[in-house]
């Protein structure tokens, strides 16, 4: 038993319970004085009346729950557990005055004041054997997490008498402390905070700054929805760090690119606060996942470039498909596709007739007629790009002055636009392409009108599938190349376009029994175009000459194949075979990249024992230009490192993507399924290896609550000359309690058996009852 | 004749038009010359241009048809008159010449929007016309129907019809509210009117968002209709010139309404009709002067 040592009562009754057991036990000891009475010896009396005693006694002290309390004494206390932050963010600064010599400093200052349990920590913590040890580790740390280095604080404390803890740090965390905290927080989150509770130590800390301040700037996050819908402006804000800028004019380039492709570009002034939150607005084009970075420029002397970019993943769905329809005239193939746009709803349809021709316009008085004017500005320059699809339907742009405006269509559709040309009298080369800017993103060639040649045929126009167009989603309607032939045969068409042929970049689909191209289309940059050189699509709709299930026939080819040809405009990814699931989040450089792929038939069935080629390649926009506006022309897969994996039974395979640089990146996949090749592609982020570099200035601010919320002291830059401030030595400080509880103890129980027992044989012995 | 021929695209719908126009104003006998003269023609075509020109395909071009049915006036010069008005008016690609066609003439399909006209009590459709009429009317076309009585729209007709429209459809007719797009696909009209005035509504029946059948008891056709030597053929009463303007123009709007749907209707075009609408025209306003000098800008 050493000095401290004592019983504690577990039992707190108020103490009219207590009079109430203490009468309750009188009035036993007093029965049992009545009841030996008969006895004549005195002595036997005694005895009986003393183990009844014992007995009461022992009941009640069994009540009070008694409790011993060993204390023993820890070794080594009243030292200071101090934890040097060598995180890399430490190793900034000039030759001599880095963070981490600083912290080094301050380390010693208190050793010299007071014992000292040693210790580093940049993800976890990590115990040292003396100042001396510390001092051969290096500042090189991958992360930072104050939290993580604190809870294994709290387990090398129960084995050793800690008595407070200095933090000497830059401020810096990576981890949930920092995730948790917003910049103007005035407290721990209620998570942290519980944290530093169980630890019971005050948490000194010591801020190290630059002697001289780094300049950088650094894109500390980029906050974005993680769902946005095509052409639908989302806002993004992205927040940046800027430190030894505050005082110097000049100009600082913000871009965010989507997919890789630059979408919005802003400058800010250097001069102006350290963090700041800029809100931008984009439009993403199209379906799936996108990849969204935000990344300033490197001015000249900036410390670090590594933070200057940051990444965010967004999946991006269709709501709506707003569609602009330009006809040049009231026809029956407008009709038709009026009323299959208009059936469909989940398209908004914005149309624009012309109503009458420049012959007719002196027979019409505008005030008795609903007509408008053509708004050409209104179109092509206000709101062309918040459309999916633009239909030119036998539209001779050239009276409306829309020719001024080709440039602007031309980036709508190199940007990812849709634009599809049903053709007529008045369209192609009789409506004047020729030889304008639109002619050269169309998926055929136009040639000049010769003599009478006014670019229309009349007659019977049988279609032919091309070996293309036998198997390509926009006019495959049937399952199979069979299928497909079959139901194409069903069909004619009224008169075509001529002064048409193949070339460029297009893919012709169908062409009449003479080879002249009906159907092609084309990737034109991000964007797509089609042409289909008839203006009797309509006939399917409403098919003469046919029995019932024929004319049904018929019509259910027609909405297939606009739906199909809208599908595919729209860079649909319900046409694809193949889709990819990529991270969500910026996997760090050196982590394993994992990437979900799913193959599905035609049919919507998964497709097992598929063989994926695929490879990873740098996320670059395509290059604005036709030559190489052609995915596929880029870099053929076939003809790059590439690597095979086969798909499981549910059609899946998960692709674990080899190590890769920092950067945004996407992996490519191509299979041949139901006969097609198929491609699909997806971005992703690979982080750098450190997130050190993700902010480079110091800050005081976590510091400052840690020190807060645990009782502790922050000071900057070195430790106070007068040691480290202690609490007042007590128990609680130095020593350890053992609670045994002596209520429980089996003894207890037998104890209490003898004295019952003897005094029963006892009175039995003696005659009593 | 020959215009009939030049508007057809297709050899094989050229010649059932020849089979179908018996009663132009030809004497039999060159009637007889050319229909021989046009027949070898078209086999020369069809020997030539091969069997794919076998198919019977509408042109591009829209064009008027009429049902062809016994005690059926031809109304051809009214809607030739019709058809001249479009083109001159709207940028309609609209053939010239009407073509009458039998119900039950599989050729019905090349011709979107009908017109069956009549003042008297019309024969009895067949079960296989009223079959073709409504695979006609439920998959996009549409037929505008017209009461020709003389001095008032004729019942026997007006029996006749919705007798026959109850075998096409279950549903009876309604009224076509006077806010409906059909007063605003073109001109802005206040009601319909023809030769006469007194009914001031069309009747219709809708097949999904769209009338497929509208019903005019106002004699459209007869304000329309021309003589040979020029000059309209039939009074207008009671407004005069004045209301045989509104009768084109509704003639117009039925077309539009037929090829544009509820186009109008679109937000855009009601927003700037909200903002542009004058008061509603009097009925009684003079027809308009003779075409402007200066055209104005193409609009749609």
């Amino acid at each position: 038993m050493s000095q401290g040592d004592h019983l504690e009562w577990g039992l707190h009754w108020a103490w009219p319970v207590w009079l109430l057991v203490g009468a309750l036990a009188l009035t036993v000891l007093a029965l049992a004085a009545w009841n030996t009475r008969k006895l004549a010896s005195k002595p036997r009396r005694a005895l009986l009346f003393l183990l009844r005693t014992l007995t009461v006694g022992s009941v009640l002290a069994v009540l009070a729950q008694p409790t011993w309390v060993s204390r023993s004494l820890r070794p080594g206390g009243q030292r200071v557990a101090v934890l040097l932050d060598r995180s890399a963010s430490m190793a900034h600064g000039p030759e001599g005055k880095t963070r981490w010599d600083q912290a080094l400093a301050a380390a010693a200052r208190i050793e010299r004041k007071q014992p000292v349990a040693w210790y580093t920590m940049a993800q976890r913590l990590e115990p040292a054997r003396s100042l001396a040890d510390v001092k051969t580790r290096k500042p090189d740390g991958p992360s930072t997490d104050f939290l993580a280095a604190l809870n294994d604080l709290g387990d090398a404390r129960r084995s050793g008498g800690l008595s407070a803890a200095v933090l000497v740090s830059d401020g810096l965390d990576n981890g949930p402390l920092q995730a948790r905290t917003a910049n103007d927080a005035q407290t721990l989150d209620a998570e942290s905070a519980e944290t530093l509770d169980r630890l019971r130590l005050a948490i000194h800390t010591v801020a190290i700054s630059d002697a001289k301040p780094a300049r950088d700037v650094a894109v500390t996050a980029l906050r974005a929805s993680a769902f946005g819908f095509t052409r639908t402006y989302m806002p993004v804000t992205v927040d940046l760090e800027l430190s030894g800028y505050a005082t110097v004019d000049g100009e600082l380039k913000l871009v965010l690119k989507d997919n890789g492709r630059i979408a919005v570009e802003k400058t800010l002034p250097l001069r102006g606060p350290a963090q700041r939150a800029i809100e931008l607005e984009f439009q993403p084009l199209h379906v799936g996942p996108h990849l969204l970075e935000a990344a300033v420029a490197p001015l000249p002397d900036e410390a670090t470039v590594v933070n200057n970019q940051t990444w965010a993943s967004l999946q991006v769905v269709r709501d709506r498909t707003r569609v602009l329809h330009l006809a040049g005239h009231p026809s029956w193939d407008t009709r038709f596709l009026r009323a299959h746009l208009r059936g469909d709803p989940a398209v908004d349809l914005v149309s624009f007739y012309i109503m009458i021709g420049q012959g007719a316009a002196g027979y019409v008085s505008g005030e008795d007629t609903t007509l408008i004017p053509f708004p050409t500005r209104e179109i092509f320059e206000d709101s062309l790009s918040s459309f999916d699809l633009v239909i030119f339907q036998d539209f001779p742009f050239g009276p409306f002055q829309v020719e001024r405006y080709l440039p602007e269509l031309h980036k709508y559709v190199t940007g990812g636009g849709a634009f599809l040309v049903l053709g007529g009298r008045q369209s192609l080369s009789g409506g004047g392409y020729y030889g304008t800017a639109l002619a050269e993103w169309l998926p055929i060639k136009l040639e000049p009108l010769a003599g009478a040649d006014v670019g229309w045929q009349d007659g019977v126009v049988t279609p032919m599938l091309t070996p293309a167009g036998a198997l390509h989603p926009v006019s495959l309607l049937a399952a199979d190349a069979d299928g497909n032939n079959k139901a194409w045969n069903r069909h004619a068409f009224s008169g075509r376009n001529t002064s048409v042929r193949a070339g460029g970049d297009g893919n012709v689909l169908v062409t009449d029994t003479a080879g002249h191209p009906l159907l092609a289309v084309a990737d034109i940059g991000d964007g797509r175009s089609a042409v289909l050189a008839t203006d009797s699509l309509w006939q399917w709709a409403f098919p003469p000459n046919a029995a019932t299930d024929a004319r049904d026939l018929s019509r259910d080819d027609y909405h297939r194949l606009l739906d199909q040809l809208t599908a595919w405009l729209l860079h649909d990814p319900d046409l694809n075979a193949l889709r990819l699931e990529p991270p969500t989040e910026p996997v760090a450089a050196g982590e394993p990249v994992r990437v979900r792929v799913t193959a599905r038939s035609a049919s919507g069935q998964p497709v097992s024992g598929l063989t994926l080629r695929w490879r990873v390649a740098p996320l670059e926009p395509q290059p604005d230009k036709m030559e190489a506006a052609k995915p596929d022309a880029v870099k053929p897969l076939a003809e790059s490192k590439a690597w095979q994996e086969p798909t499981d039974e549910r059609g899946e395979v998960v692709l674990a993507l080899p190590d890769m640089a920092s950067g945004p990146h996407q992996v490519q996949v191509e299979a041949v399924v139901d006969g097609r090749n198929q491609q699909a592609s997806a971005p992703f982020a690979v982080a750098p290896a450190t997130r050190e570099a993700s902010r480079l200035q110091p800050s005081d601010q976590l510091l400052r609550l840690l020190a807060k919320s645990s009782g502790g002291l922050l000071w900057h830059d070195d430790a106070p000359a007068s040691g480290i401030p202690l609490p007042r030595q007590s128990d609680a400080d130095t020593a350890d309690l053992e609670h045994t509880d002596l209520w429980t103890r089996p003894e207890v129980m037998i104890w209490l058996t003898l004295l019952l027992g003897l005094e029963w044989a006892l009175r039995r012995r003696w005659g009593l009852a | 004749m020959w215009q009939i021929l030049a508007g057809q695209p297709h050899p094989r719908a050229a010649l059932k038009l020849l089979h179908s126009q018996p009663a132009l104003e030809f004497a039999p006998d060159r009637w007889m010359l050319r229909t021989a003269f046009c027949r070898v023609l078209t086999a020369m075509w069809l020997f030539v241009a091969g069997p794919a020109c076998a198919l019977d395909l509408p042109g591009s071009a829209v064009r008027l048809a009429w049902l062809k049915m016994p005690g059926v006036t031809d109304p051809t010069t009214s809607l030739t008159a019709w058809a001249q008005e479009i083109r001159l008016r709207t940028s309609i690609d609209i053939a010239g010449q009407p073509v009458g066609i039998r119900p039950e003439d599989p050729a019905l399909f090349n011709y979107p929007l009908l017109y069956w006209g009549g003042d008297k009590a019309p024969a009895h459709l067949s079960d296989q016309a009223v079959a073709a009429l409504r695979q006609h009317l439920s998959t996009g076309g549409m037929l505008f129907i017209d009461n020709t009585g003389r001095t008032e729209a004729s019942q026997a007709f007006d029996q006749g019809v919705r007798h026959e429209l109850a075998r096409l459809f279950p549903q009876p007719l309604q009224r076509v509210a006077p806010t409906h797009v059909l007063y605003r696909s073109f001109y802005r009209l206040d009601r319909p009117v023809g030769r006469r005035a007194d009914a001031h509504e069309l009747e219709g029946i809708r097949v999904g968002n769209q009338f497929a059948v509208l019903y005019g008891r106002n004699d459209l056709a007869g304000a329309l209709a021309r003589q040979a030597v020029g000059g309209y053929a039939l009074a207008v009463i009671p407004g005069g010139e004045t209301q045989r303007e509104q009768a084109f123009r509704l003639g117009v709007n039925l077309v539009m309404y037929a090829l544009c749907l509820d186009y109008k209707d679109d937000h855009t075009h009601v927003m700037h009709l909200l903002r542009t609408r004058r008061g509603a025209k009097a009925l009684a306003a003079p027809a308009p002067p003779p075409p402007p000098i200066l055209a104005p800008p193409p609009e749609p």
